[in-house]
C-alpha cells in the first residue's frame, strides 16, 4: 500500500505575486477535510499556486517526457533535474526575482508529518522535517525519505503519481486512456516495492537493447548499402559482384519494409481484437434483444393460441421476430405480417378462425402488443450494429492476416539472401582481398544483431512471464478499483459506463512477441450505441465525459491504493466543458470525494468564468461557518492585474455571484453544525 | 457474373457474398451436426432432455477439451459471461432445428440473466424420427465416429454432475475461470491463441497417475470432470 500525501497547509511569504494585505501579508492557506476552492481571473496566479504546490513535493526534479507532456511510451522514467530556466519558473514572474520568497508545505504521508520548505528564487529546499525531526539538508535525502514514505521505490514513482493521480493540471492527459502511464501507476500503486522494482529494471533493460539492436541494424543498412557501391565499381569479379550488389539492394529494401510491418503489427492487432469484441458483443446483445422481443411476441400468440403445443408456439414467434422461417431459411414479411394481422384481429393462427369467444389472457396479450414495436425498434438497432461490427471484424481480420503473410515472406526472403550472399561472399577472388573482408565484416555484424535479437527475445520471453504473474496478483484488486469507479462515474454520467480490466497486448521496443501489460478500459453507452460499446481513446467521448470518467479513475485508484484510503486531488480549472446539468452531477461526484468525514482534501481552481459547476460546488462544499477558510480569494491576496484594476467592478459582480452560493446548501449546513 | 451479383442477406441483414454465404451454410452446417451430436449424447448419458445453459457448456466443454482428443474447436472463443457460456450464433442454428422438426423443446420460457440480458430458457431434446438417419450417416464416417465418440464421452463425464453444479461448473473451468479474462471479454483458446489451461490441465493427469498406467481419452476427460466437481465443491464448502 502507499501513502498519498494529505495536504495540511501552505504558507508562501515574501513572494510578489500574493503580498496578502497589511494585517495579513503573504499566503497562509489551511487545507482541512473537504473542499478548498482557490478563485481568481487570469494573471491572478492560480496556475501558479498549484504549481508551487506541486514543486514543493518534486523540487527540482521531473520526468522529462512528461515535463514536455509527450507520451510516456518507452520514455524513461527516471526523475533528472530540471533545467535552470524551469528552475526559476517563480522567479521570472516577479519583480525582485523572488530573492527572499518562500513557500512552507506541510502535509502527512500515512502516520507521519512533513515539513517542506523552500525557495522559491530557485526551489532550493531550507527545510525538511519529518515529525518534526530536522532531516539532513540535500534533494538526494529528501528524493529517499520522500520515496520511503510514499511506498515507491524511486522518485520517478512519485513523480508519475503527482501528476497522474494528485495533481489535474490545465494541459492534463487522461489517465484512463493512456495505457502507457495507466500500466505505470498500476505497477507502483498495487504491486511490492521489489516487484514494481523489477518490473522497471527488466523493462528498461530490454528497451535500451532493443534500442542497441536497432541502432546496430541501422549501421548493418548503411553498411550494405556502401559495400554494395563499392562493389559496383569493381573490376574483376563482374557476375559475382553485380549478383551481390543486387542482393544487397534487394535485402536493404526488404529489411526496411520489414521494419515498418513491426511498427505497424500492434496496431492492427488492437484493431482486430477490437473489432472481435465488438462483434461478440453485438451478437450477445442482439440474441437479448431478440428473445424479449420474442417473449413478447410468443405472451401475444400464448394468449389465443387453442393448441398447446410449444414447439409450434415456438416456430410461429420465431417467424414473427424475425421474419425468417426457419424451416427453409427463406424472408416471409407478408407472411409474418398475415399473423401480426391475425393475432390484432384476434384469429387463430393457423387456420384464421375467429377467436373472439375463446377466453384469452387478455391482460398479458395487451401488454405485449404495446412492448412490441420498441423491442422491434431495439432489435433493428443491434442488428445493424451487429452488421457493422462483422464487417469490421472481417476488414480488420483480413488486414493483420496480409501483414502477417507480407512479414512471413520478406522474412523467408531476407533468410535465404543471407544465406547466398554469404555464399557469393567466399567465391570472391583473392585480388578481391580488402572486398571479401568488408563483405566478411558485414557477416559478423549481421551476426551480432541477429545475436542481440536472441538475447532480446530470451529477455521478452522472461519478462513476458513475469507481467503474466503480475496481471494475476494484480486483477485481485480489480474489482475493487471497478467498484470505486462505478460509484464515481455513475453518479456523473447518464450513460451506463463500465471500467473492464482487459490487459494490452503491446510490444516492449518495437520488434519482438506481443506482451500483455496490466489495463483498464472504458465501456460507455451513448445514443448512438444500442448498447454500451468500448472508448479506446478520449475522442471517442464527449468533452465532459472524458474528464469526469477519468476523474473517477483517479479518484478510484486513489482510494483503493492508499493505505488510509485519505488522499488530496488538486484540480485546475475543472468547469471548462461541462453544461448546466453535468455541472450540478459534477459537484456532486467531486463531493462525494471531498465529504469531510472521509478526510480528502480536495483542491479546485477556477477564474470566475461562466458554468454552475463552482456555485455547485460551493452549495455543497462550503458553509456559512467556514467559507473563509475554504475560500481563497485571490482578488484580495494576490497583485492585482491591470484587467482586474480596471474592471474592479465587474470582477466584484462575478465573484460576488458565484459566493453568494455560500451556505445556500441549509441541510447541509445544519448537519455539518451538528 | 461476380459474386457480388450473387450476395444476398443472412440472417441479419448483412450483403454476402456467393462465397461468403456458402463458407456460412457449411459453418451452420457443421454447428448444426455437433448440435445434434450433444443432444443424442446427452440422451446416452441420462441427462436429456437438456437445458439450455447445459447445453451450451457442454458445447463449449466439446470445443475446450477438443485438444485432448486431438480434435480441433469448432469455436475457438466464446464471450465470457457471469452465466457461463452461450454462443448465439449456435442458439440461432438450435432455433433452425427446432423449425426442421429435428429438436424439440420443452418448458420453454424466457429469462433476464446475470449480465441483464434477456435469453431463451427451456429444455431441448431430440426427435429421433428425423434425427436418427442423420446420426447413422454422420456415424458411418471415420471422422465422425471419432468426433461422436468424444462428444458420447464428454457427456458421459459430466452427466455425473447434476444440473445445478453443470450450471456452475464453468466458473472453475480453467479457462473460462482464467481470472485475467473478465467478464465480457473474450475467451481465447484456439482461434488466434492457442493457450488452452483446460486441456493442459486433463492431460497432464496422465502424470499423475501411478508409473505405467495411462489414462485413456476417455479417463482424461472424466478426470477433468471430476476434478471441476471438486473444486466447485470446495468453493462451495469456504
Amino acid at each position: 500500500m502507499i501513502n498519498i500525501p494529505v495536504l495540511t497547509s501552505l504558507d508562501i511569504t515574501d513572494y510578489g505575486l500574493f503580498p496578502g494585505n497589511q494585517d495579513n501579508p503573504g499566503m497562509h492557506v489551511l487545507f482541512t477535510p473537504g473542499l478548498t476552492l482557490v478563485l481568481g481571473a487570469n494573471g491572478l496566479g492560480k496556475t501558479t499556486l498549484i504549481t508551487i504546490l506541486y514543486r514543493m513535493l518534486t523540487g527540482p526534479s521531473d520526468i522529462p517526457a512528461l515535463a514536455w507532456n509527450f507520451p510516456l511510451g518507452s520514455a524513461s522514467l527516471r526523475a533528472a533535474t530540471i533545467s535552470s530556466i524551469q528552475r526559476s519558473i517563480f522567479s521570472q514572474r516577479v519583480v525582485d526575482g523572488a530573492k527572499n520568497a518562500s513557500a512552507r508545505l506541510i502535509a502527512k504521508f500515512g502516520d507521519h508529518s512533513v515539513v517542506i520548505e523552500r525557495r522559491l528564487r530557485d526551489l532550493q529546499l531550507i527545510d525538511f522535517q519529518i515529525d518534526e525531526v530536522k532531516q539532513s539538508p540535500g534533494e538526494e535525502i529528501f528524493q529517499q525519505k520522500v520515496s520511503e514514505l510514499v511506498g515507491v521505490w524511486s522518485f520517478g514513482d512519485w513523480i508519475l503519481l503527482l501528476r497522474h493521480i494528485v495533481f489535474y493540471f490545465e494541459d492534463r492527459r487522461a489517465l484512463v486512456w493512456d495505457p502507457t502511464a495507466q500500466r505505470q501507476l498500476l505497477r507502483f500503486l498495487f504491486l511490492p516495492i521489489e516487484v514494481a522494482r523489477r518490473w522497471t529494471e527488466e523493462e528498461r533493460d530490454i528497451l535500451e537493447l532493443d534500442s542497441q539492436m536497432r541502432n546496430l541494424r541501422a549501421v548493418v543498412y548503411k553498411e550494405t548499402r556502401s559495400v554494395a557501391a563499392a562493389d559496383s565499381k569493381a573490376e574483376s569479379a563482374q557476375d559475382t559482384l553485380a549478383e551481390m550488389r543486387e542482393l544487397d539492394e534487394r535485402q536493404a529494401a526488404d529489411v526496411a519494409q520489414r521494419e515498418e510491418l513491426d511498427e505497424g503489427f500492434a496496431d492492427l492487432e488492437s484493431k482486430r481484437q477490437t473489432a472481435r469484441h465488438r462483434m461478440l458483443n453485438a451478437e450477445q446483445e442482439r440474441e437479448s434483444r431478440y428473445r424479449k422481443l420474442e417473449h413478447a411476441r410468443l405472451m401475444a400468440i400464448e394468449a389465443r393460441f387453442p393448441d398447446r403445443s410449444e414447439s409450434a408456439r415456438y416456430i410461429l414467434a420465431q417467424l414473427m421476430t424475425s421474419s425468417e422461417c426457419l424451416f427453409c431459411g427463406s424472408k416471409v414479411p407478408t407472411i409474418a405480417a398475415e399473423l401480426e394481422s391475425r393475432i390484432s384481429a384476434r384469429k387463430c393462427l393457423i387456420c384464421g378462425s375467429d377467436l373472439a369467444e375463446v377466453t384469452t389472457d387478455s391482460d398479458s396479450a395487451g401488454f405485449a402488443d404495446s412492448q412490441v414495436s420498441e423491442y422491434i425498434a431495439a432489435l433493428q438497432a443491434i442488428e445493424a450494429e451487429l452488421v457493422e461490427a462483422r464487417h469490421a471484424l472481417r476488414e480488420a481480420e483480413a488486414e493483420y492476416n496480409n501483414l502477417i503473410q507480407k512479414g512471413a515472406e520478406l522474412d523467408k526472403a531476407i533468410a535465404e539472401r543471407t544465406a547466398r550472399l554469404e555464399e557469393l561472399a567466399k567465391r570472391l577472388p583473392p585480388e578481391e582481398a580488402e572486398r571479401l573482408k568488408r563483405h566478411e565484416e558485414l557477416v559478423i555484424l549481421r551476426r551480432r544483431v541477429e545475436a542481440m535479437q536472441a538475447d532480446l527475445d530470451t529477455k521478452r520471453g522472461a519478462f513476458k512471464e513475469f507481467l503474466q504473474e503480475v496481471n494475476r496478483s494484480l486483477i485481485a484488486k480489480a474489482q475493487d478499483i471497478q467498484n470505486a469507479f462505478n460509484l464515481y462515474a455513475k453518479g456523473f454520467l447518464f450513460d451506463d459506463c463500465d471500467l473492464t480490466w482487459l490487459p494490452r497486448s503491446e510490444r516492449l521496443g518495437q520488434s519482438g512477441e506481443m506482451i500483455e501489460f496490466p489495463a483498464f478500459q472504458v465501456d460507455l453507452g451513448g445514443s448512438n450505441f444500442p448498447s454500451p460499446v468500448r472508448r479506446l481513446g478520449p475522442q471517442q467521448v464527449s468533452e465532459s465525459q472524458r474528464e469526469f470518467i477519468d476523474l473517477a479513475f483517479r479518484m478510484a485508484l486513489m482510494e483503493v491504493a492508499t493505505a488510509s484510503g485519505v488522499g488530496t486531488l488538486v484540480i485546475d480549472a475543472p468547469e471548462s466543458s461541462l453544461d448546466a446539468v453535468f455541472s450540478k452531477r459534477a459537484a456532486e461526484v467531486l463531493m462525494l470525494f471531498a465529504q469531510r468525514e472521509k478526510g480528502n482534501r480536495l483542491i479546485v481552481t477556477s477564474n470566475l468564468s461562466e458554468g454552475g459547476l463552482i456555485p455547485d460546488l460551493i452549495k455543497l462544499g462550503v458553509s456559512t461557518q467556514d467559507d473563509e477558510r475554504r475560500i481563497i480569494d485571490l482578488f484580495s491576496i494576490a497583485e492585482p492585474t491591470r484587467a482586474t484594476k480596471e474592471m474592479e467592478t465587474e470582477y466584484k459582480t462575478a465573484l460576488y455571484n458565484i459566493t453568494k452560493h455560500v451556505g445556500s446548501n441549509k441541510q447541509d449546513e445544519s448537519e455539518s453544525d451538528k | 457474373m461476380s459474386s457480388i451479383d450473387n450476395a444476398h442477406r443472412d440472417h441479419y441483414g448483412m450483403i454476402r457474398t456467393s462465397i461468403q454465404a456458402g463458407e456460412e451454410r457449411w459453418a451452420s452446417l457443421r454447428r448444426r451436426i455437433r448440435l445434434i451430436m450433444l443432444l443424442h449424447a446427452s440422451e446416452s448419458a441420462g441427462i436429456a432432455p437438456i437445458g439450455i445453459l447445459q447445453l451450451h457448456l457442454l458445447a463449449y466443454l466439446s470445443n475446450v477439451l477438443s485438444p485432448v482428443w486431438e480434435l480441433r474447436p469448432l469455436d475457438g472463443k466464446v464471450m465470457k459471461r457471469r452465466g457461463g457460456p452461450f454462443y448465439p450464433v449456435l442458439q440461432h442454428d438450435l432455433d433452425k432445428l427446432i423449425s426442421q422438426g429435428l429438436v424439440l423443446i420443452t418448458n420453454l420460457g424466457y429469462k433476464k440473466d446475470n449480465d441483464n440480458r434477456w435469453r431463451l430458457d427451456g429444455d431441448f431434446y431430440l426427435n429421433h424420427n428425423f434425427a436418427d438417419p442423420i446420426i447413422r450417416q454422420y456415424r458411418n464416417y471415420e471422422d465422425g465416429y471419432y468426433l461422436a465418440t468424444f462428444i458420447d464421452e464428454l457427456a458421459y463425464a459430466f452427466s455425473a454432475l447434476s444440473e445445478e453444479d453443470l450450471q456452475y461448473i464453468a466458473s472453475e473451468d480453467a479457462t473460462y475461470a482464467d481470472q485475467l479474462t473478465a467478464f465480457g471479454n473474450v475467451v481465447d483458446f484456439g482461434e488466434w491463441r492457442t493457450l488452452n489451461y483446460s486441456a493442459n490441465v486433463a492431460n497432464y493427469f496422465e502424470h499423475l497417475l501411478p508409473s505405467g498406467t495411462l489414462p485413456t481419452l476417455g479417463e482424461k476427460l472424466h478426470l477433468y470432470a471430476r476434478h471441476l466437481y471438486r473444486r466447485l465443491y470446495e468453493t462451495r464448502s469456504r
